[in-house]
C-alpha cells in the first residue's frame, strides 16, 4: 500500500504538475487576501483537498490502471491506497494554511487570519464526507465515467455549498464544544472508512 | 503452472461469451493461444491476470488459487499487454522505477541489459517510441523480475517481421531456462510454428482444441483432390473445405475415415496452423 501512494505521489507530481502548484499556492495566496470570514478558509481547504484527491484518479494518462493492477497488488490494496490520499492532502493543505497565516500574521499582511482549531475540524468534516460521497462514483462506474462524475458531483457539491452564505459560521457555531467537533469528525471518519470499505468491494468484483 | 478448468464468462452488455474453456500449461513448455479476432483471446488472458472476474470455473497459476494468492502469483508473472498502457510522457526510466519496486525479485542489471540488447535507451519518452519499441520495452519489464511464467497478450500483433523475429527469439532464449513457462496469444499463426510446444485454439468463446503440436500434426491433415471427388455425401466426411474450378482442399480429423470415403486419389498434405483455424472456424 506504501508502494502504491508513493507511486500515485510521483504520478501527481508528475502528470498535474499546474495543479499540484494552485494546491501549494492557491490557498496562500487567498488567505493573505481575503477577509476574514470562516467559509473561506474552510472552503478553500476541502474544496482543494477533495479536488486534488480525486485527480489522483486520473492518474495522468487514462487506461494506465489497467498497468497498475498487473502489478503484484490487489485490488482491496488499489482501493485503499486512493483512499489514504486524501488525508495526506489534507494535513498538508491545512499546513500550508496555518504557515502561511502565521506569515502573514508576522509580515502584517491580514492580522487575524489563522485558521481556529473548529474551523480545521469543518473543514476536516467536510473534506471527508465530500470525498465520501464521490469516491465510491468511480469504483462502481466504468473508469472514465466514474471518473467524471465523482469530479462533476464534487464540483455541484462544493458549488451549492459556497453559494450557501454563512455555512461555514453554520457548522462551526453547531460544532459548540470540541466534544462534539471531535464526535464529528469521528463520525466523519466512520462513514470515510465505511465508504472505502464499500468501493473496495464494488472494485473487487468488476471488470477493469 | 496454468490450469483452468470449466472457465466461463458472460457480459452482460454484449452477449459475448466464453463457455466453459478448460486447458493447462506445464512448467518449461511454450502455449500459443490461438484464434481468430474477437474468438476471447484477451478476455480470457483478462481473466487469468483477474483484470476481468469470472463468473465460473477455477483459475489455479503455480498451483494456488489466482485471486487468493493474486499478490503472491503475480509476483512471479511476467505480462505483456497487447497494447501499451504506460504513461506517455514518461520516460523509460522513469516508468521503470514505478513498477520496479512492485516485484521482490527485480534485477536493475537485466532490465539494463534488454534495453541495451533492444536497442532502447533509457531516457527515451514512451511517446517518442514505435508500436516495436513500446513492445520491447513492456517485454524488457515482463522479463526483469524473474519470472516464472510469462504471459502475453498478442505480442506480435502489429509490429514488422523483424520486430516479431527479434521477439520471437528472445522468447526462446527465455525457454533455455527449463523451469520457466511462457503462454501468449496470437492471431498470426506463423509465430507459433517455430517456437510453441502446445497450442490452445478457442472459436467463438468456445475451445476447439488443447493440444501439443505433434499431436495436432497426426490428428488434422489437409486432404486435397479434383473436382469431380467431392460430392455432397463426401463433403459431410471434412471439417470444412474450399472448392475450385481446378478442385478442392479440405480438412479432416479422421484421415482413416476421409481415405476410405475419397479413395486412393486423394493427395494428403500437413496442415498449417493457419489452415487449421480457417477450416474449423465456427464448427
Amino acid at each position: 500500500m506504501v508502494k502504491l501512494l508513493k507511486t500515485d505521489i510521483k504520478l501527481i507530481l508528475k502528470t498535474n504538475k499546474v495543479f499540484m502548484i494552485l494546491f501549494i499556492l492557491g490557498p496562500l495566496l487567498l488567505v493573505s487576501f481575503m477577509e476574514e470570514k470562516n467559509w473561506s478558509k474552510i472552503g478553500i481547504i476541502y474544496f482543494v483537498t477533495s479536488m486534488a484527491s480525486l485527480v489522483n484518479f486520473e492518474e495522468g494518462d487514462r487506461d494506465t490502471k489497467k498497468i497498475t493492477l498487473s502489478l503484484p497488488i490487489t485490488r482491496r490494496e488499489y482501493v485503499y491506497s486512493k483512499y489514504l490520499m486524501p488525508p495526506i492532502l489534507l494535513i498538508i493543505n491545512i499546513s500550508i494554511v496555518l504557515i502561511g497565516g502565521i506569515i502573514f500574521r508576522g509580515l502584517s499582511i491580514n492580522k487575524g487570519l489563522i485558521i481556529s482549531l473548529n474551523e480545521i475540524m469543518v473543514a476536516i468534516l467536510l473534506s471527508l464526507i465530500t470525498i465520501s460521497l464521490c469516491m465510491p462514483l468511480y469504483f462502481v462506474l466504468p473508469s472514465k465515467v466514474g471518473l467524471f462524475f465523482s469530479l462533476g458531483s464534487l464540483l455541484v457539491i462544493n458549488v451549492i455549498l459556497g453559494m450557501i452564505d454563512g455555512i461555514g459560521t453554520l457548522l462551526e457555531t453547531s460544532l459548540i464544544t470540541r466534544f462534539a467537533g471531535v464526535g464529528a469528525i469521528a463520525l466523519g471518519l466512520f462513514i470515510f472508512f465505511i465508504s472505502a470499505i464499500i468501493s473496495a468491494k464494488i472494485f473487487e468484483v468488476n471488470d477493469i | 503452472m496454468l490450469e483452468i478448468k470449466n472457465l466461463s464468462k458472460r457480459f452482460i452488455y454484449s452477449g459475448f461469451e466464453i463457455k466453459d474453456i478448460s486447458f493447462s500449461l506445464k512448467p518449461g513448455y511454450i502455449m500459443g493461444f490461438i484464434g481468430p479476432n474477437g474468438s476471447g483471446k484477451s478476455t480470457t488472458i483478462k481473466l487469468i491476470m483477474n483484470l476481468l472476474k469470472k463468473n465460473s470455473g477455477e483459475i489455479k497459476i503455480f498451483g494456488k488459487d489466482h485471486i487468493e494468492y493474486e499478490k503472491e502469483i503475480k509476483d512471479r508473472i511476467g505480462f505483456v499487454y497487447d497494447e501499451s498502457h504506460f504513461y506517455e510522457s514518461f520516460s523509460i526510466d522513469e516508468m521503470k522505477s514505478l513498477i520496479a519496486p512492485f516485484y521482490s525479485k527485480w534485477d536493475d542489471e537485466v532490465f539494463y541489459r534488454y534495453l541495451e540488447d533492444f536497442d532502447l535507451k533509457a531516457n527515451q519518452v514512451i511517446k517518442t517510441l514505435s508500436k516495436g519499441m513500446k513492445m520491447k520495452f513492456a517485454l524488457a519489464i515482463a522479463l526483469s523480475h524473474d519470472a516464472d511464467l510469462i504471459i502475453m497478450d498478442e505480442p506480435t500483433s502489429g509490429l514488422d517481421p523483424i520486430f516479431r523475429r527479434e521477439i520471437l527469439d528472445v522468447l526462446y532464449n527465455i525457454m533455455q531456462n527449463e523451469n520457466k513457462s511462457i503462454f501468449f496469444s496470437t492471431h498470426i499463426t506463423s509465430d507459433l510454428d517455430q517456437i510453441a510446444d502446445y497450442i490452445t485454439y478457442i472459436d467463438k468463446g468456445k475451445l476447439v482444441f488443447s493440444k501439443s503440436v505433434e499431436e495436432i500434426m497426426d490428428t488434422y491433415k489437409l486432404v486435397k483432390g479434383g473436382p469431380d471427388l467431392l460430392n455432397d455425401y463426401k463433403k459431410k466426411e471434412l471439417l470444412g473445405f474450399r472448392e475450385s474450378r481446378v478442385g478442392f482442399e479440405g480438412l479432416t480429423d479422421n484421415i482413416e475415415n476421409v481415405k476410405s470415403v475419397f479413395g486412393r486419389e486423394l493427395i494428403i498434405e500437413k496442415p498449417s496452423l493457419e489452415d487449421i483455424m480457417y477450416y474449423t472456424r465456427g464448427r
